[in-house]
């Protein structure tokens, strides 16, 4: 990034002037600040195209195109000045490298790399196709890198189909060497949808093997190639992708697929928030952008040690937008998170300055094993905290999140624990996901009296003989069981709760599915009949049958996901009618897909609050903000806990002075916190107080949220 | 509010019980507070419970067996049996034979619909059932402890674990149990871990239940205690009953002991020899 010239405004719509990304033959773009703390991408025409009605005109559909394109893999249009003197637009601010760079410096992209791409870009190019326009400028300098996906930027050129007479016929619109055949016959005009599908298939290949398909040097024998030659492929191993990528450079645009189309037709999954989906050193590359960001003066980034943030490379060819989803959280005031800490404690403020100590919130979560959905919700909800945090003006320190991943096995949780207790740096960590990880590392962080929060291990006990530094920040199994019976039981028209106890949910199962049945008869004036079945079991009808010979009028199943889809289904065979409930643990997409319209009215009790949930609700668009998506389950959890350790942390931080660890964990024991998803407060053995959870139920194929699930006695 | 009697019967009853089955010789170098214990032996958890140690090997729960040396007829089955079963050795010092010392292996103890034991045929799935009595004798103002030491050959590995599941039901439908006339246990509560939960390795699933003893000869409320755990399509258990003057960990340390014993004679029994 280069200095602002001393021409250059210091302030435009809203955002204070931090840098310039860029410049082109139509203007500038700066690296700006909103005064709620986000980065932006700010493109400022040059006075002599401002004056120019017809560009004005142009400029101003330009806008309200690139408003209508929402894709998370798109960048967002976050502002715009179309009338004043200097006409503006304002992006968010993506520090990625760009493909082009990536593959230059990295090499080609594994076929794996490849298909996300594909299929993120072609969501991507899908959106932009639905709001009427053609991007025309499909390619890898166009495509930011991020460890959650691709970003497709500069609709600098993008115009809406209609608007023919914006470009004058003659004029090459984008890049040779990724336009379509009939853009290099036909100049700007001839572009449609599928010229952008054939750019995509250039800039895929581009990346699988490292060459544009058609080769490079002079326009017009690149064009001529274009138009009359086959690609090369030579290189693309991969037999699906290698067939996709021909579908796509097809030189009739009929032939092609839309990108719409493609996007169902790439069997890949999306990366999903983690970094897997790249190679190593694309992922180091990004990496050192981070460093290189944290080194500029005035900007404050997260960082990871696989890290989601960057810095662009200065000076790059053109108006470059550097936009997408920013290393700060985009919208919001970034007050809700800490509510109730500093207000009263005006004299906490001043950053870190070069050179000190970081500060660090780290996150042990299992993002590539069984619970990595879970954990790359809470790690996204961790980040969105402390980028809440870092975007305050008044702010007495400024944290980073490190994540690493444990993948949710007790060998790989022992290392990270490692890693992180020898980190003194490191002042707190929220996580792990699941029990067997968090029974590993207790000793660990025990002894190192470094905080260990988690939200989503829930074991009422752990083997561990001492676990000081450690808080349980949800309600743990042997709560959750309360819930479930004030739902089932405390009704009119049941006596008898059936208790299904299938040995295949694990612990988590066990303990919810005993404590249900043993504590019915302590809540409430009815009784339980219990049954027990063994890991493995397929056949539920036997089971089932006899606890409705046995009267039992409500139905609760504690088991896997697998086993409480073979439930609903033998239940479904059944007359009964009566109300029926599983666990959270069994709450997922595998539920709905195998017990079919079985699944129907089944509910759930869990920990986690509903992104829909009206308390939730400036948390999610703050999550959508920053992610483009919905937070998933225990991302409000996780970045409630991250919340509560950053008000302990600044209550106990004076000056620029560390607190110690020992010091923290006794402030967070200490502490009563209001979060997203409930009040924090813990008790003796640091177990979340109180047993609130929330109720779901499923409902035309989903799961649809009820609220706060009923309590006991009030 | 719901929270005092989860907290109390939940929690607390529960908590230790979890930690029972919590193994490792590493993470418990001792009895807190009290004289280290030799390798391989029970220690005890804060909390009062018994630790099982490790049974040989990391994995000891799983077993590579040989088939052939599988029992697969009844008289197979019981000549297993006797090689694995418990004898008063395989509690320690000072634990004899009681009269009868073996059951009639034609039957085996059933909980009816009413928590009555019973003795009743075993089901089609038993391949041959063996329970043997003990005691410590009453001695120095303290009372008797009485032990039991059960072995089951089902059929198949199934049949086994549908054994293991039965038992859970057991205390979750009876809570309080009739022993035999004059003699009952309650405030019944277990514990359950399949293999590799929460550092569980001594066998594929363990099952730990506590509870109060009382009877008209011994009073009461003195510890009980049961072990089962699962193998293949073995189930071993062990049960503890106390009396005046023994103490839960006292118990505690017999069944673990013996549990121990039998899975370490059932593994060299089956597995494959190299």
């Amino acid at each position: 990034m280069d200095e602002l010239h001393a021409s250059d405004p210091s302030r435009i719509g809203g955002h204070r002037l931090l840098g310039r990304l860029g410049a082109g033959g139509m203007g500038v773009v700066y690296l700006g600040r909103t005064d709620t703390g986000a980065l932006a991408a700010v493109k400022v025409i040059l006075p002599e195209y401002a004056e120019d009605d017809d560009f004005r005109a142009r400029f101003r559909r330009e806008v309200e195109a690139a408003r209508r394109v929402e894709s998370p893999w798109a960048v967002p249009v976050t502002g715009a000045g179309t009338e004043g003197e200097r006409p503006w637009l304002a992006t968010a601010f993506v520090p990625g490298p760009a493909l082009s760079e990536a593959v230059a410096r990295c090499g080609p992209l594994p076929a794996r790399s490849v298909r996300v791409l594909g299929r993120l870009l072609s969501r991507a190019l899908a959106s932009v196709h639905a709001a009427g326009l053609v991007h025309r400028d499909v390619k890898p300098g166009n495509v930011l890198l991020t460890v959650d996906g691709p970003r497709l930027i500069d609709f600098g050129i993008a115009r809406a189909v209609d608007a023919t007479a914006l470009t004058a016929t003659d004029l090459l619109v984008g890049t040779p060497g990724f336009l379509s055949p009939e853009q290099a016959t036909g100049g700007g005009t001839s572009a449609g949808p599928a010229s952008d599908v054939f750019s995509l298939g250039c800039l895929l290949a581009y990346a699988a093997t490292g060459r544009p398909p058609f080769g490079s040097g002079a326009a017009e024998a690149l064009l001529y190639r274009t138009v009359h030659d086959e690609p090369d492929l030579d290189g693309v191993d991969d037999p699906e992708l290698r067939a996709l990528l021909g579908t796509l450079l097809a030189k009739d645009p009929a032939a092609r697929p839309t990108a719409a189309q493609l996007d169902g037709r790439i069997v890949e999954d999306a990366p999903d928030g983690s970094v897997d989906w790249l190679p190593e050193d694309v992922v180091r590359l990004i990496a050192d952008r981070s460093a290189a960001m944290l080194a500029l003066p005035e900007i404050d980034a997260t960082v990871t040690e696989e890290p989601a943030t960057a810095v662009p490379r200065p000076g790059r060819r053109g108006l470059l937008l550097l936009a997408g989803a920013g290393a700060v959280a985009a919208a919001g005031g970034g007050a809700f998170a800490v509510r109730e800490w500093l207000r009263d404690d005006p004299d906490a403020s001043g950053a870190a300055a070069p050179g000190e100590r970081a500060w660090i919130i780290g996150v042990q979560a299992d993002l590539s094993g069984p619970g990595s959905a879970a954990g790359r919700a809470q790690e996204r909800g961790v980040r969105l905290a402390v980028e809440r945090f870092n975007s305050r003006a008044d702010k007495p320190f400024t944290l980073r999140v490190k994540t690493r991943d444990d993948r949710g096995e007790a060998a790989r949780a022992v290392r990270v624990a490692e890693q992180f207790t020898r980190d003194r740096d490191v002042l707190a960590v929220i996580g792990p996901t699941g029990d067997p990880a968090t029974g590993a590392v207790l000793a660990a962080y025990d002894e190192a009296m470094l905080p260990l929060i988690t939200v989503s291990s829930l074991q009422i006990a752990y083997p561990a003989r001492s676990k000081k530094s450690f808080f349980q920040a949800a309600p743990t199994d042997a709560t959750l069981s309360a819930p479930i019976i004030s739902r089932l039981v405390l009704r009119p028209d049941v006596e008898r709760l059936g208790v299904l106890l299938d040995r295949s949910g694990g612990q988590s199962a066990y303990q919810v599915g005993y404590l249900t049945n043993m504590n019915v008869g302590l809540l409430t004036t009815g009784t339980a009949y219990p049954r027990v079945v063994p890991t493995g079991t397929r056949d539920f009808a036997p089971v089932i049958a006899d606890m409705l010979a046995h009267a039992s009028d409500a139905f609760f199943y504690a088991g896997d996901t697998a086993g409480a889809a073979r439930t609903a289904r033998a239940l479904a065979a059944t007359p009964f009618k009566g109300p029926r409930m599983a666990m959270h643990t069994a709450m997922d997409a595998g539920f709905l897909k195998d017990a079919g319209e079985s699944a129907e009215t089944w509910e759930f009790t869990a920990p986690y609050i509903d992104a829909t949930a009206p308390r939730a609700k400036e948390f999610t668009a703050a999550h959508r903000a920053r992610f483009g998506g919905a937070p998933g389950h225990w991302a409000a959890e996780a970045y409630d806990a991250a919340g509560l350790v950053v008000a302990a942390l600044a209550a106990l931080t004076k000056g620029a002075q560390r607190p110690a660890r020992a010091a923290l964990v006794a402030k967070i024991a200490a502490s009563t916190y209001e979060g997203v998803s409930r009040t924090y407060a813990f008790d003796e053995s640091h177990r979340l107080k109180g047993s609130d959870a929330y109720l779901y139920r499923v409902r035309d194929g989903g799961y649809h949220y009820l609220g706060p699930a009923p309590k006991t006695g009030t | 509010m719901c929270g005092g009697p989860i907290r109390r019967y939940g929690i607390l009853v529960l908590t230790p019980l979890l930690l029972v089955a919590c193994s490792s010789g590493e993470q418990s170098p001792g009895r807190e507070g009290g004289s280290p214990h030799p390798p391989g032996s029970a220690s005890t958890k804060p909390g009062g419970a018994t630790v099982r140690p490790a049974a040989g090997s990391e994995d000891a729960g799983t077993i590579e067996a040989d088939p052939a040396r599988l029992p697969a007829s009844r008289s197979a089955a019981l000549d297993l049996i006797a090689r694995v079963i418990a004898d008063p050795d395989s509690f320690g010092p000072g634990v004899v034979r009681r009269s009868p010392y073996e059951s009639d292996p034609a039957t085996w103890p059933v909980l009816g619909t009413d928590c009555v034991w019973h003795q009743e045929k075993p089901a089609g799935s038993v391949l041959a059932t063996v329970t043997r009595s003990f005691e410590v004798p009453a001695a120095q103002g303290k009372g008797p402890i009485r032990l039991s030491a059960v072995m089951t050959v089902h059929r198949t590995r199934e049949d086994a674990r549908w054994e293991m599941a039965e038992s859970i039901e057991e205390t979750m439908r009876c809570p309080t149990q009739q022993l035999r006339k004059g003699e009952s246990i309650g405030s019944m509560v277990s514990a359950s871990l399949l293999q590799g939960e929460s550092g569980q390795n001594g066998s594929e699933d363990a099952l730990t239940e506590i509870g109060e003893y009382r009877s008209t000869g011994l009073g009461g409320p003195h510890p009980y205690s049961w072990q089962q755990s699962q193998m293949l399509q073995f189930t071993l258990a062990v049960t503890g009953r106390g009396a005046k003057g023994r103490t839960e960990d006292e118990i505690g340390d017999l069944t673990t002991q013996a549990q121990a014993a039998m899975e370490l004679r059932l593994k060299s029994a089956v597995e494959k020899q190299s």
